[in-house]
Formats: C-alpha cells, structure tokens, sequence
C-alpha cells in the first residue's frame, strides 16, 4: 500500500495514545464502532492484535465475525506493521 | 458451530492445541475467532479424509445453519439413508454402464482415499459407511462436481477390465449406499463404478510390477559397466597414439 502521509506519520512515532482513527484506512464507521466496544485508542487494537499471538492472517477478521459484516477494514493492516517498528 | 458455545474457554484452547492451529489466548474477544477457526479446520478434515470420528462430527454439522450451503448438501444424504435402506441388496457384477445414468452428482470422482476407506470395512458396518459416504459425497459433490464427469469416460474404460473381477458382497451393498434410487440401474451404475473403484486398486499392482521391470532393464550391471570403461579408454589410447605426429625433424627430409 503506498505510504500516504497519514501512515508515515503513524508509523514515525510509538502508537502511544493515539486515537483509534489514526491509522491509514480506518474509516469513520470502523472507528465508531470500535470506540463503542472500548477500543477508543489505537494501542487496544493493537492489543487485541498481539493476543491473537500476531496473526496477521486472523487479525482482519476480527471485526468480520462480531460486527463488522462487510470487508476487513483496511486501517487494521496497521498495527502488524506498527509492530515491526517497534516491537 | 454453535456446539462449540458449549465447550469452555479451556476446552477450545485444548482443542485449538490438538488441531495445531496456532492460537493466542481464548479470551472474550478472541474466542468468536477461535471457534471460526475449528469449524473450518474440521470442515476440511472432513472434506479430505474421513476418520471415524469426524462421522459424528459431521453429523452435528448437518444440523446447524451454515452459511456456506452445506446444509442443504447435508440433509440430501440423510434422505438418501432411509431409501439406501430399502434398495440395500446383493447386486451381481455382470452388467456395465455408464455412469451417466443419473442426473445426480456421483461420487465417481472423489478420492482415492474415500474409497479405500469405504472398501475396507466389512459389511456389518455399512451403516457407518453410508455415515461417512453420505458426508463426503455431500461434500465432494460439491467440489467434484466439474470433476466427475470427466471421470466417467475413464471408469467406461476400466469397466472391460472389471467384467472378471470378483465383487465381494461388502462392496457391492456399499456401492449401492452411494446412490440414492432403487432401480436397477443403480446398482448396475453403483457396480461399474465399484468396478470402476476395484479396477482402479487391481490396476496399481500391475502398475508396480512393469515398473519394477522396467527400471531392471535400464541398469546396466557392474561387469557391463566397467567393460565399457575399457572399451572407451581403448578407444582414447587409439586415437591419441594415431594422432601423434612422428617425430622428424623439419629439416631432415630430402636433401
């Protein structure tokens, strides 16, 4: 994906407390329904990324079983590489 | 899927870690995942190799609402069941069609595996066969279904070879549980393809043997071998002695 602006700048920095919303490819409706289940910050999503041991095959389909019917959001490509930098 | 609800957090993770899917922990927010996970794992296992226990398995599968269309596959076997039943009988080897008799998806195609499997249960158990015929057949209907009827063509061929073959009793009752209807033709087309199957495992010894063969005449032995090294080694000397030039001097010929 090519790097835009918004992914250079997410990713030059630790996630620290950023919103949810920050990452390229998170849409608005993905970031509304994430923040009404609790995840108003980008590190819990990427929490909930590094409990699922790092999978990034399984990782976009989280959103896909509970709420999110539709495709994978892409915004959630993000955190395995937010990983790499920093992990 | 829903019978995994049942099971604990504990028992998803045992069962994640005989599967050897590589999982983190089962917590709320990932066990949705996780039980996605085993569902199509067994799926697959299902579809690939019939072990005995995924007959029950699969028939907990045929019951729920799955999304991918399975369960309409799955409920044809079980209708089938009560007319296999029925029609379930001794049925001679002597006639061969094709198998294009029925309009119906058959089996001809699925795995060798599957049938092996079939074959080698004796007949009292047919009714577990039918168990796990019906499932596979449900699920290779689905993905055999491009497949088999190029594969008939093969088993008309195989068919002549099959008129001699001697067709236990087992078989043919198993036979007769791929299809459904209890026409005669049923069992003849279940029989051409049992023959089709039979021909297909008596073929594979002969396959070994020629083989065997074969690969004995393209081996020359040591002797054979080391002659050959002289008889080039000769022929090398010859040539390089031939090739010499004599040794005159240049200015010695004819003063």
């Amino acid at each position: 994906m090519p790097t835009s602006r918004k992914h250079r700048d997410f990713r030059a920095e630790p996630v620290g407390e950023k919103p949810v919303g920050s990452p390229a490819g998170m849409g608005e409706v993905p970031c509304k329904e994430l923040e009404e289940r609790g995840f108003d910050e980008a590190c819990v999503v990427l929490g909930q990324f590094l409990v699922l041991r790092k999978d990034e095959n399984l990782f976009p389909e989280w959103p896909k079983d509970s709420w999110c019917q539709r495709q994978a959001v892409p915004g959630l490509g993000m955190p395995p590489r937010a990983c790499d930098a920093f992990l | 899927m829903d019978d995994y609800a049942d099971l604990s957090n504990t028992e998803l993770t045992a069962l994640l870690r005989r599967y050897n899917i590589p999982h983190g922990p089962v917590v709320g927010s990932t066990r949705r995942l996780y039980e996605q996970k085993i569902f199509e794992y067994e799926t697959q296992r299902r579809r690939l190799s019939p072990p005995g226990s995924s007959a029950a398995s699969s028939y907990r599968f045929s019951d729920l609402d799955s999304t991918s269309g399975d369960s309409d596959m799955y409920d044809l076997p079980k209708k089938e069941d009560a007319l296999l039943y029925q029609s379930k009988g001794k049925a001679g080897v002597g006639s061969y069609f094709t198998t294009r008799t029925y309009g119906e998806p058959e089996s001809a195609g699925p795995s060798r595996g599957f049938r092996q499997s079939v074959t080698l249960l004796p007949d009292a158990d047919t009714f577990h066969h039918q168990v796990r015929d019906d499932d596979l057949l449900s699920s290779s209907e689905e993905e055999c279904k491009d497949r088999e009827r190029p594969m008939y063509g093969r088993d008309s061929a195989y068919q002549s070879i099959a008129h001699y073959r001697p067709v236990s009793a087992s078989s043919s009752s198993l036979d007769l549980s791929y299809y459904p209807t209890s026409s005669s033709t049923s069992s003849m087309s279940s029989s051409s393809s049992s023959s089709s199957w039979l021909t297909r495992r008596a073929i594979r010894p002969e396959n070994y043997a020629p083989g065997a063969g074969l690969g004995q005449d393209h081996q020359v032995p040591l002797w054979g071998q080391l002659l050959l090294f002289l008889a080039f080694v000769i022929v090398l000397f010859f040539i390089y002695y031939f090739m010499q030039a004599e040794e005159v001097s240049p200015f010695q010929r004819e003063l």
